[in-house]
């Protein structure tokens, strides 16, 4: 049962990414073709996460952390997991300005910036407060919670669809590996990394994993596509937010349903919260085993959750968050494909040596 | 065991969340909610702004002014409102007709642009006294009239042309289609009449439809349900369903498509003596001819309103798809054809077989 939770914040945080930033980065990168760079972008998680779990599967009772530290030494670990850490900061303090922004376009127009991402801290703190464990149990109310909204706002503008705008379905020259949008969207790995650090009892197995990363496409697939169908690329490209968008062209006379676009909003910061709060954790936790063992883990968290909200708010604005999304799409690729490559590489050096 | 300075603290953060969102907030009764916005040429300034207030005694309201950018007339007509304006609920802009004219692009990309603005609005253009048609009144106003109009749900029929702002937005922003606005004007009885559609080339009206080409437009794309289609005196067939197939082709010469058209119809009005083969064969000559006037004319406006350049989506390559409106479009021949079905789900047999009995 509890292997099952962990599916489901395995499937949420990637949901996330799809709710926020993934979709548009994606219409973006191509100008046709574009289920070409969502397939490239999975088919590569694919990879990483099998050399993750197999890594992960050797030594059953460690973290990802243990492990380095083991086998490379402390120091080592520390230099490796640097970009790591860095990343998850960058990547939670751009969630958090993304999505606040987000609230405040489209729900809460006059609330200041500072005020709705003083909650939307305040929240995932207290998430990451309670741990881990506790949100790998959370995640099962949320997606009660919020998988209604997440397929409404999906699926209710289908009667708009006009399929001819899937074309022309083929790039031949793949220009979109050349687009820095293309590694943007990368971020969406960051949904398999705590994978490393649950307890062994909440492991999921590769086999497992895959089929949630085939559903996950899948869903992935549909989020690019829905905008590229109801308003065709050449006008897709210029809306910050594409899915919403796409819900907004839905009238329905019923007055509940008149403002659709708080359906999406709603799903996507339900979403966001639990990412930042899980991100959040993993932050505090290597940063107190790595470098800071002696301190106190709330503590750490606490004055994380200052920094985080002071950087949040010092961001001016969405020019800066996509400057600062190009910078971190490096430090992304580093710490989802490059470190559990590390990490895989590692086990195997450490396996001949107790041999030997 | 929840301890009670826990409690105390779940109780703080609930209710920071629910206060968020009172947060300069204004009652709905000190808010004046337009449902149309009015957009026409000022006498002094650019534009001159009138906005349709709907109150709750079913009477309307209209403020107006002039500026030389929407938002700043909006803001003007605010400054001068004893009630704050908020335009959640405009669900049509209209455009005074010499303002199509000189192109629209600006006004749809202030409407996506606008936050509180729904994209799901509708646009049409008011052919005619742009401000006759504006203060137009009737009593007693139902109080979104206006909006019914074009609602398929209500008063929407296949003669009148329909067109959303995200609509809009989408084929000015296209390489391969163009939009069709329809055309209002002031009623006698009723809010409006519809006068038909303004063909539009980017975002420019370069010709109009009448109510008979718009309801082969609509055909086209699809749009039929409850059409009726009038041959001659006391003859009129309903349609009940309609099947569209295209056949695009792409030849040396340039594109060519040719679409088949089905029509399954019931004989609304036939005057006795004539054979359902006869109507049958009527609808599909009129029909055809009137479909190749109409592609003609759309030819010679160089406006892609039927949408062929999505159908030729799957055929094209990127350079061609923006290449479509100005290289291959002009070289477009268009064919249609139209088959008609009689399907009798009247309560009167073929008249036919009858012998005539009647004594004049």
């Amino acid at each position: 049962m509890n292997k099952f939770q962990t599916i489901i914040l395995f499937f949420l945080l990637h949901l996330a990414s799809i709710f926020a930033i993934f979709p548009e980065r994606m219409i973006a990168s191509a100008s046709k073709g574009h289920w070409m760079p969502v397939a490239i972008i999975f088919l590569a998680e694919l990879l990483v996460l099998w050399l993750y779990l197999k890594a992960m599967s050797k030594f059953p009772e460690k973290t990802v952390m243990e492990l380095c530290s083991d086998s490379i030494g402390k120091w080592g670990a520390g230099l490796i997991v640097l970009p790591l850490l860095v990343f998850l900061f960058l990547e939670v303090v751009l969630l958090t300005y993304y999505l606040s922004s987000e609230i405040r376009t489209v729900l809460l127009p006059e609330t200041p910036a500072y005020a709705t991402s003083a909650i939307f801290v305040a929240i995932c703190f207290y998430g990451a407060w309670t741990g881990l464990a506790a949100m790998i149990r959370a995640s099962m109310g949320w997606f009660i919670l919020f998988m209604p909204f997440i397929l409404f706002s999906l699926l209710i503008s289908i009667g708009n669809f006009n399929f001819h705008y899937i074309f022309p379905v083929w790039d031949s020259q793949f220009s979109f590996l050349l687009r820095p949008d293309f590694y943007v969207g990368t971020i969406i790995f960051a949904g398999f990394l705590f994978l490393g650090m649950t307890p062994s009892h909440l492991r999921i197995r590769f086999g497992t994993a895959a089929a949630l990363v085939g559903v996950i496409f899948l869903i992935a697939l549909t989020s690019v596509y829905v905008p590229l169908l109801i308003f065709g690329q050449e006008t897709a490209i210029h809306f910050q937010y594409p899915m919403l968008m796409a819900s907004d062209t839905v009238d329905l006379e019923w007055v509940v349903f008149d403002w659709l676009p708080s359906f999406y909003v709603v799903s996507s910061s339900g979403l966001g919260l639990i990412k930042v709060a899980v991100l959040l954790w993993m932050f505090t936790s290597m940063l107190k085993q790595l470098y800071l063992p002696k301190a106190k883990s709330r503590w750490i968290l606490a004055v994380v959750c200052l920094f985080l909200y002071a950087a949040s708010q010092w961001i001016p604005n969405i020019m800066a968050l996509d400057k600062f999304l190009y910078i971190n799409a490096c430090l992304c690729l580093y710490s989802t494909v490059g470190f559990p490559i590390i990490v895989y590489l590692s086990t195997l050096w450490r396996r001949k040596e107790v041999r030997a | 065991m929840i301890s009670l300075r826990m409690k105390i603290v779940a109780v703080m953060i609930g209710m920071m969340i629910l206060l968020e969102g009172c947060w300069d907030t204004k009652d709905i009764n000190k808010q004046y909610l337009p449902v149309v916005m009015g957009i026409g040429k000022g006498s002094n300034e650019k534009y001159n702004i009138i906005l349709e207030i709907p109150d709750a005694a079913g009477k309307i309201q209209f403020l107006e002014k002039e500026a030389k950018s929407i938002s700043k007339a909006i803001d003007l007509i605010r400054t001068d409102s004893e009630k704050s304006i908020n335009l959640v609920h405009l669900r049509l802009l209209l455009f005074d007709y010499k303002i199509a004219g000189e192109g629209i692009r600006d006004i749809i990309d202030y409407a996506v642009r606008a936050n509180d603005l729904s994209i799901k609005g509708m646009v049409a253009i008011v052919d005619g006294d742009f401000d006759k048609t504006m203060y137009h009144v009737i009593s007693p106003t139902p109080e979104i009239s206006t909006y019914d109009f074009f609602n398929k749900e209500a008063g929407w029929t296949p003669n009148q042309s329909l067109l959303r702002i995200w609509e809009a937005y989408r084929s000015q922003n296209s390489y391969s289609e163009d939009m069709a606005i329809p055309l209002l004007q002031n009623g006698e009885r009723t809010m409006y009449k519809f006068k038909g559609t303004a063909v539009m080339r980017e975002d420019r009206m370069v010709g109009r439809l009448n109510r008979e080409e718009t309801f082969l437009y609509n055909l086209f794309k699809g749009e039929y349900t409850g059409g009726t289609i009038e041959i001659a005196e006391n003859t009129s067939v309903l349609i009940k369903n309609v099947k569209i197939r295209h056949y695009p082709r792409w030849s040396a010469k340039g594109p060519s498509l040719r679409t088949d058209i089905t029509l399954d119809v019931t004989i609304a009005e036939g005057p006795s003596g004539k054979s359902n083969m006869e109507i049958e064969r009527e609808v599909r000559k009129q029909l055809n001819r009137n479909f190749e006037k109409t592609v003609k004319k759309l030819e010679l406006l160089r406006s892609d309103v039927l949408g062929v350049g999505v159908i030729y989506r799957p055929q094209l390559s990127e350079e061609q798809l923006k290449n479509w409106k100005s290289e291959w479009f002009p070289k477009l021949e268009q064919k249609i054809n139209v088959q008609v079905n009689v399907i009798n789900d009247i309560f009167i047999k073929n008249e036919i077989q009858k012998d005539k009995t009647l004594i004049r």
